[in-house]
């Protein structure tokens, strides 16, 4: 069986360009994922957010409190407040900063009053996506603001009062505004919690992601999401050179030697799994000769991971090959299986990012395994026992697609012969 | 002697296409035996079954009293195919082409590296032997085609259309390797519609058409069933009955084929000659706008069995 596998090892090296699109494929895109989200290869490498503050609304308790809030331990590792004076819009000038939040004189007052209140933003032209989520954090704060302003208007201006009043409130007035705030946030319930409480659900899960981005890095964990996607395309690129050899000949050609028509099929098969192993090989390389992954402290579970997971692919695509009609048939079949397991897999956005819906069939894919895999060993340390259950899904899926794979591409080209 | 290739009452059908109609021969050691037919003669479809790339609906094949059917894999290794098309990978080089043939033939180490140099010299590829198919010409490419076919040396090769599309200088090229394997004891099946190659190489023949075997034998048996003598082709306005009239009337003459406004006729040459046919047409109140005579050939017996030309 050898020669047959040597043979298309000595093919595509001869004609190396498909291959190495799918090497640079992850490498790009991480490359460029991670330089726009502002990741490095040393230190806390998720990007934190370096912001101006200029509060011209000094004495009002609630640009004070927003003030207090951006500069919060809870925003420690993505956001850095720096408050400053009339120099900020210098400093911003100078690119110190990706944004500079300017609270206009009169805020406070405004939002306790219900009229138009307006914060404002200078972005650092030269920053692409930092400037933008300022942006969008304070329209997040703003609306907020906006609605709380709308619904406790009275229960803020009586707050207003007890605290520029200059005394100790008596308890019973405190208690009375207590329960009127309570009160109204009871009646606005299923009108207000609701999205709040989306908010916060998002910021939880992203909190959680950014913790492990910033120990190991973004990089790192780009290359491994879009290395999955490349190495099903390398599947689908070796595994469909069954039609080139048909298309030239090749393969009826290779029929009439005393090579039986199940042992090419499985050489092909051998071929496409050892091309899948070069391929993560190399990608590993340049990860960890640019810094962007470790070697994890259970190597074998990520190799036993990477092998299972190229076997997985190779015998869904030699399935779909085997299913096929045709040529035509195949490449668009593999494509969109291929698409949509990395869409739904976290090949193309991180698990903990999937929205629910698409979350919930996560686990139909082979991306979703072997990434969590993956991601728990390269970056969590996890070892062979951790990762058990996506070794045995991964095997299991790739022995019992195997098997089935090989069986119909034996009946699907047999009939080249014809 | 147990013939080296043993067809018998091979048949092969497509749905309601008869393709191959109960064909039957037998090549002995060192012969090339030819298959001469028009395209779509059924003579692919036939290599295919004797090579076990097809299943006949009925009939067998036999390799040195091997079945095809039965042991398939011990006949292939007896076989050389050489396909019609050219069939190689064209980003490889000559040689690691014919390593690929020679390692799925379970040659190795020495024996495949000397086979493969005495091959690629044989063929007259040796000094290009390292560089990619590609940049090879028609005629390279098909040299390299056959040599795949080689590698293994085996006993009977298959040789579907192995000229098809080259130069005449290639052609010749592809004809002394044809005679040289054959000087060495091989034994070849040669299918062709270029009927000067048949004549030029073959030992024997089958003239094949519509899957059957029309007529066999050494090319001067098949000439022989024409008879002995000259062919008059004649060309005019005349209708077919009016020349079978007239010559019928003629000693010595034997339609051939005749149509209207063209015939051809076969000068006995044991009768009065060319001439006196000739006048004996005229005298018939005939006339001729085209006469030639010549010799004849296998393209005349195709015409003579199909009632077509071999290049239909």
């Amino acid at each position: 069986m050898w020669p047959l596998i040597r043979k298309d090892l000595l093919r595509r090296r001869a004609r190396p360009a498909s291959t190495l699109v799918m090497v640079a494929f992850p490498l790009f895109m991480s490359l460029a994922l991670g330089s726009v989200i502002g990741g490095g290869g040393d230190g806390p490498e998720f990007p934190t957010i370096s912001i101006l503050v200029e509060n011209r609304d000094e004495d009002g308790f609630l640009s004070r409190a927003l003030v207090g809030a951006l500069s919060s331990p809870q925003s420690e590792g993505y956001l850095e407040a720096t408050i400053v004076g009339a120099e900020g819009r210098e400093l911003m000038e100078m690119g110190k900063a990706s944004a500079l939040l300017i609270i206009p004189v009169g805020f406070t007052a405004a939002i306790l009053d219900g009229t138009a209140a307006e914060l404002r933003i200078v972005r650092n032209p030269s920053e692409g996506i930092k400037p933008e989520i300022v942006v969008q954090g304070a329209e997040l704060v703003a609306a907020w603001l906006d609605q709380g302003s709308r619904l406790l208007g009275g229960e803020l201006g009586q707050l207003r009062g007890m605290i520029e009043g200059g005394k100790i409130p008596p308890a019973a007035r405190v208690g009375a505004l207590a329960g009127a705030v309570t009160e109204r946030m009871a009646a606005a319930d299923g009108i207000l919690f609701p999205p709040v409480v989306g908010i916060g659900s998002a910021k939880e899960a992203t909190d959680e992601d950014d913790g492990r981005l910033s120990a190991k890095g973004i990089f790192g964990y780009v290359l491994l999401m879009t290395s999955v996607m490349a190495l099903l395309f390398v599947a689908v690129r070796s595994v469909t050179d069954l039609f080139e050899e048909q298309n030239s000949g090749m393969l009826r050609r290779q029929f009439t030697s005393p090579q039986p028509v199940w042992r090419i099929m499985t050489a092909k098969f051998l071929f496409s799994l050892t091309l899948g192993l070069v391929v993560m090989t190399i990608l590993a390389i340049f990860g960890l000769a640019l810094g962007w992954l470790e070697v994890p402290e259970h190597p074998l579970a990520a190799i036993l991971l990477g092998v299972t997971f190229n076997l997985a692919a190779c015998s869904l695509v030699a399935l779909i090959v085997g299913l096929s009609r045709n040529e035509k048939q195949a490449g668009i079949l593999s494509w969109l299986i291929v698409m949509g397991m990395s869409a739904m897999g976290g090949s193309m956005v991180p698990l903990q990012q999937l929205p629910a819906g698409m979350r919930a069939v996560s686990d139909f894919t082979l991306n979703f395994w072997v990434i969590d895999g993956l991601t728990r060993v390269m970056f969590e340390s996890a070892g062979l026992g951790e990762v058990g259950r996506n070794l045995a899904v991964l095997t299991v899926a790739g022995l019992v697609l195997a098997v089935a794979a090989d069986a119909l591409l034996v009946r699907r080209f047999r009939e080249v012969g014809a | 002697m147990t013939p080296v290739l043993e067809v018998r009452d091979l048949r092969k059908v497509f749905g309601d296409l008869v393709a191959v109609d109960g064909i039957s021969f037998a090549v002995g050691e060192g012969e090339i035996y030819g298959f001469l037919g028009p395209n779509g003669a059924g003579k692919t479809t036939t290599i295919s079954m004797i090579c076990g790339l097809l299943k006949p609906t009925e009939g067998e094949v036999l390799v040195q009293g091997l079945s095809v059917a039965d042991d398939p894999r011990a006949v292939k290794r007896r076989m050389g195919v050489v396909p019609q098309e050219v069939a190689l990978y064209e980003e490889l080089s000559a040689r690691a082409n014919l390593e690929f043939w020679g390692g799925i033939f379970d040659l190795r180490g020495k024996e495949m590296k000397d086979r493969v140099a005495e091959l690629l010299d044989q063929v007259g590829l040796d000094e290009r032997a390292s560089e990619p198919v590609k940049n090879f010409s028609g005629g390279m490419k098909r040299r390299l085609n056959l040599a795949m076919g080689l590698v293994h040396d085996p006993q009977l090769i298959l040789l579907d259309e192995p000229t098809v599309g080259i130069d005449p200088q290639a052609r010749h090229k592809i004809l002394e390797i044809v005679k040289q394997i054959v000087a060495k004891g091989r034994t070849v099946l040669y299918t062709t519609h270029y009927l000067e190659e048949a004549e030029d190489l073959c030992d024997r023949l089958a003239i094949i058409d519509n899957g059957c075997i029309l007529a066999e034998g050494s090319v001067d048996e098949l000439k022989a069933q024409l008879g002995e003598g000259s062919l008059l082709t004649v060309q005019g306005g005349f209708g077919a009955a009016d020349l079978t009239t007239a010559a019928s009337g003629v000693s010595g003459l034997q339609p051939v084929e005749i149509a209207d406004g063209r015939g051809m006729l076969l000068v006995g040459r044991d009768g009065p000659g060319v001439s006196h046919a000739l006048e004996g047409l005229f005298q018939a109140g005939l006339t001729f706008d085209d006469i030639s005579i010549k010799e004849p050939n296998l393209e005349d017996l195709f015409l003579r069995l199909t009632g077509r030309e071999l290049r239909d």
